[in-house]
């Protein structure tokens, strides 16, 4: 059995890090996790300040919206381009993955550090070239791009159709930085999980929660590259004058859209996987069972990365590709649902029999999986082609990818963070506040969204900015209005969040190493763990991650490592 | 989710009941399961709470709950399949197979406005066809075959009553077919974001009876012989 | 190599404050082997991509063949071996730094170098060819492609060039064992921007 020997040198601590190499520059993982999810809550609030101007115009339409001021067309293209983009590749993928990877992968098999720290610290900066790109394309002339997240061609591919030309250039260039930097990280994460786990972390000893961070890195991996080339591609469209996309120049918008798609639908499983990794890790550590059926879910979990690369067509039913492609997608389509189909039953076997805790992160997963679950039901309608039809590009659709991004990013991420919390900065957050922020956005998150289930099966279509101009949506003026509502004071409720946070971090109790009698190895480390995690010996891996309530044993849980104490 | 289909406009097309039919059957399913999965996620929570003395079942996956979830992963998998063989025709009826229709209309879509192109006299769309601005009128009952194609970006011809949507791509030719089963005025929208007027490209479908449309399109081709001669 | 031995985590400096881990890996990888690896497998997913991206669009229009017999045949085969040249210069080089031989391996590795350089040379050339037949990006559809194709294939040789450069650098200061496996993820790297080639090369100049 080897331990490293040379061991941690016991000075490190008082070895004093400048406040640049420690804060900025640093190449710690954990560092770097934090400043990951210091992103994402900035660009959240931009996000989430679109979020709040597009419901606001759709409500209430040609009146100004206060803080802000008028919406007018142009501008609310550009606001729902910048709050998709903003919101999948600034908040959902710093948030969903890169910060939990860099934070947890580490931690959870045994490691000090990430096996590449400096490129680790590079991906974290080419976020953030790419968030600083992005927010400036608001400032610059022309204004920001307005072609949808999507950046359908012929009109993101030239300035020509929108007048937007720098603005267009800097999306795609945001864009790229995004990809380019999370395929490093995840990179970084593959490799550091295959050569650095801790003695005895064989393949069936990982978390769950490692396991599906992974899962997402892969998928990731393997359908960003197709999108970077086309991004390369639309980028001279619009720099350069090219016509890869201009069929008045020989060239095939629908080439961006197939690009766009076999990158996109993976996409939403990359946002899905980590959210699901906390609940199962979670899900064991409050129900004091193990997760019900491991390799089964690791297997379906493989098979969900397998098949989400065979299904984008599915969101180009009407796109004009041959109608008789629709029958072998919806049936890849179908098949996908297998896989998550199980998984989710395996939670549900988990929490049977189990003795619940019903705690605060317990209680956002529990939020995560109601959600979810509409999300998912609502998806059947879409993959359906008939019925899409009817439903494609209408507030349904709006509406069911919601109900499966935000209860992944908000309900399983802010679990995650509930729950690590204590772990990353040995403070514990205030319960009270903590479940009054999880009621409040529970309760506005379907007052939001639900409503535009009923909108959107009425026909109401989706991107446009000014209803009043179609007579036959007045009547969805109250659904719409409630909506409004709802959103604002959703967004209102994350303040309690922030109010928590400086609260707990100020004058919070101080967190105990494992509050929860957890099992996994980074309950094992310090609160917050020191510079290299382990102090001078690694933890030796000696059980599974989930060995809750195991029969004829003192006590109900049974920490992976034992040659460190608890 | 019961409640919502009852917005669903009024069905002006033949095949327009049979979509209908779909989102019915799959709301209902969807339906059940919604409830029997919510109710029984808060029954497992609810029932399963920590009790003074009681522990946890040490259970990795028995044999048994296994096959229990196979078994209705299976029924899940079996309905998706209902769904879709259910749909099948539908989305054939609609979108794969163009029938014989009484007349053929080309749409053309620009940035911002819709124009309809119907056909001269001897059924070519040469300079003396007919276009009509924003305004498609058709025959009450018959089969309309429309060429949809776009002058610059991506637009979407939506006719939410016929229950019809299709990207409408630029430089590309894409055959759509409806029919119409009732006299009036309906709604046609873009449906693909497509520049800052997308949010007012609207238009205005007119099902007429024969008589009325005849009239109408024989005025249109008065006035724009009018105009050319001028 | 013992699985469980312990490596130094790749990516230190030697100075840096962190310690050793433990390697967990695959027998005989390191994290920087497998590291290269994976930056390649998702690299192939991009060209992957653009090559797809460019036989699709060449299907659809077959009058590309004609423009493509408007390259320059010559040029593109020379450069193929210089390529071809370029990497058995680094396969010595690596070969060296096992055997610890100092001055072969640099002298190598500058041959690599000016190999690169060359190829970029010739490219350039080209480059300048076309232009002076009026045939820029903006000439259409296979002259997008083709010059969006080789110029990130350029971008990658650049990349190449520059870690070459560093290692090379680097010969002057460390000793060349403990450099030996960064040379060998250096030359695998290589090996690979000359595996792109071998596909970009027949894809736009032969498929006439
Ligand atoms: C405060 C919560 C949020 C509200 C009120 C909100 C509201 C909206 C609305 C109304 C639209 C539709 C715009 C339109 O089609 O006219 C939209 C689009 C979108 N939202 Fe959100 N959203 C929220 C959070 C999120 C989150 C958390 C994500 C993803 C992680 C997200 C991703 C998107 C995307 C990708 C689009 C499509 C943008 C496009 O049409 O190009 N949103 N949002
Ligand atoms: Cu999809
Ligand atoms: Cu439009």
């Amino acid at each position: 059995m080897s331990q490293d020997q040379q061991g941690h040198d016991e000075h490190g601590h008082e070895h004093q890090q400048s406040f640049i190499s420690h804060y900025i520059f640093s190449t710690d993982h954990k560092m770097i996790g934090k400043q990951f999810l210091l992103l994402s809550a900035i660009m959240a609030c931009f996000g989430g300040f679109m979020a709040y101007l597009i419901r606001w115009e759709v409500a209430f339409p040609n009146t100004p919206a206060p803080f802000f001021g008028l919406v007018t067309p142009d501008k609310f293209n550009a606001i729902i381009t910048l709050h998709g983009t903003i919101m999948i590749f600034f908040v959902g993928m710093p948030f969903l993955s890169a910060f939990p990877s860099n934070f947890l992968v580490p931690l959870m098999i045994g490691a000090r550090d990430m096996a590449f720290p400096k490129l680790n610290m590079a991906s974290f900066w080419i976020t953030f070239v790419g968030a600083v790109l992005l927010v400036s394309s608001i400032f610059v002339p022309g204004g920001p791009v307005a072609g949808g997240w999507v950046g359908y061609p012929p009109l993101s591919a030239s300035s020509e159709f929108t007048g937007v030309k720098i603005g267009a250039v800097l999306w795609i260039l945001a864009l790229a930085c995004a990809l380019v930097s999370s395929s490093l990280g995840g990179m970084n994460y593959l490799v550091t999980a295959a050569t650095l786990r801790a003695p005895g972390m064989t393949f069936n000893r990982i978390p769950m929660t490692v396991w599906f961070l992974l899962a997402s890195a892969i998928t990731f991996f393997f359908s960003a590259g197709p999108l970077i080339a086309g991004a390369f591609m639309m980028l001279m469209d619009n720099a350069f004058g090219t016509g890869f996309f201009l069929p008045a120049k020989g060239g095939e918008p629908m080439l961006w859209e197939h690009l766009f798609w076999f990158f996109g639908h993976p996409e939403v499983y990359v946002l899905f996987f980590p959210a699901l990794g906390f609940g199962l890790d979670i899900m064991a550590t409050f129900t004091r069972k193990p997760v019900f059926g491991y390799k089964l879910i690791l297997w379906c979990t493989g098979s969900a990365v397998a098949l989400s690369y065979i299904v984008w067509a599915h969101h180009m039913f009407m796109s004009g590709l041959n109608p008789l492609l629709a029958t072998p997608f919806s049936i890849t389509t179908i098949l996908i649902s297998v896989p998550f189909a199980i998984i989710i039953f395996c939670m549900f076997a988990t929490l049977r029999n189990g003795a619940i805790r019903l705690e605060l992160p317990f209680l956002w997963i529990i939020g995560f999986l109601a959600t979810f679950l509409i999300g998912g039901l609502t998806g059947i309608f879409l993959g359906s082609a008939s019925a899409d039809i009817y439903l494609h590009g209408t507030y349904f659709v709006v509406a069911h990818f919601h109900y499966t991004l935000f209860p992944s990013v908000f309900f399983g991420g802010f679990g995650a963070v509930y729950y690590w919390f204590p772990k990353m900065y040995g403070k514990k957050l205030n319960e009270k506040l903590g479940f009054l922020h999880l009621a409040l956005t529970f309760i506005f998150f379907n007052g939001t969204f639900w409503p535009l289930f009923k909108v959107g099966m009425g026909g109401m279509i989706r991107r446009i900015a000014d209803p009043s101009f179609y007579p036959q949506y007045h009547q969805f003026q109250g659904l719409n209005a409630f909506a409004t509502v709802s959103a604002i004071c959703l967004i209102a409720t994350q303040v309690i969040f922030l109010w928590n946070l400086v609260l707990s971090l100020n004058h919070g109790p101080q967190a105990e190493k494992n509050p929860y009698q957890s099992n996994t190895l980074e309950w094992i480390a310090d609160s917050p763990p020191p510079h290299g995690n382990w102090g001078p010996v690694l933890p030796v891996v000696t059980s599974d991650p989930y060995e809750y309530s195991k029969p004829g044993e003192a006590k109900d849980w049974q920490p992976q490592a034992t040659n460190l104490p608890v | 989710m019961f409640e919502m289909l009852g917005n669903l406009p009024e069905q002006l097309s033949s095949f327009a009941g049979d979509i209908d039919s779909v989102l019915k059957f799959i709301n209902l399913l969807t339906g059940i399961f919604f409830v029997g999965l919510e109710g029984y996620l808060i029954y497992l929570v609810v029932r399963y709470r920590q009790k003074k003395g009681k522990t946890a079942k040490y259970e990795h996956g028995d044999k048994a709950q296994i096959l229990w979830i196979l078994a209705f992963t299976l029924i899940i998998v079996f309905l998706d399949f209902l769904i879709d063989y259910k749909g099948a025709h539908v989305w054939a009826t609609v979108k794969e197979d163009l029938p014989a229709c009484d007349m053929t209309v080309q749409v053309q879509a620009k940035q911002f406005d819709w124009t309809f192109v119907y056909p001269d006299k001897d059924g070519n769309f040469g300079p003396n066809a007919i276009s009509s601005y924003r305004e498609f009128h058709v025959p009450v009952g018959k089969k309309i075959h429309v060429v949809l194609t776009s002058k610059d970006v991506i637009h979407d011809f939506f006719l939410p009553e016929v229950r019809l949507k299709q990207d409408v791509m630029p430089q590309r030719f894409i055959n759509e077919w409806f029919d119409t089963q009732k006299v009036g005025t309906y709604h046609i929208v873009c449906d693909e974001l497509c520049g800052y007027g997308h949010t007012r490209m609207t238009a205005v479908l007119h099902v007429d009876d024969q008589q009325t449309f005849d009239d109408w399109l024989a005025s249109k081709e008065k006035e724009q012989q009018g105009g050319t001669a001028q | 190599m013992d699985k469980n031995t312990t490596l130094p985590v790749l990516g230190f400096e030697p100075g840096d404050q962190l310690p050793t881990g433990h390697y967990s890996g695959p027998v005989g990888l390191t994290p920087g082997r497998l590291g290269i690896w994976a930056l390649i497998a998702s690299e192939i997913v991009l060209f992957a991509g653009l090559f797809g991206s460019f036989i699709l669009m060449r299907l659809i229009n077959p009058g590309w063949a004609e423009e493509a017999r408007h390259l320059n045949l010559y040029a593109g085969t020379l450069n193929s071996l210089v390529l071809l040249t370029s990497n058995f210069f680094m396969m010595k080089s690596s070969k060296s730094f096992v055997e610890d031989r100092a001055e072969d391996a640099r002298k190598f590795m500058v041959f690599t170098m000016l190999a690169g350089f060359v190829f970029l040379g010739i490219k350039a050339y080209e480059y300048s060819g076309e232009f002076a037949h009026g045939e820029f990006p903006t000439s259409g559809g296979f002259w997008s492609f083709y010059f969006l194709m080789t110029g990130i294939h350029a971008l990658h040789i650049l990349g190449g060039l520059f870690a070459i450069f560093l290692l090379l650098s680097k010969t002057r200061h460390e000793p060349l064992v403990s450099l030996a496996s960064r040379a060998n993820i250096t030359g695998i790297y290589w090996s690979f921007v000359e595996v792109v080639w071998i596909f970009l090369f027949p894809l736009l100049y032969l498929l006439a």
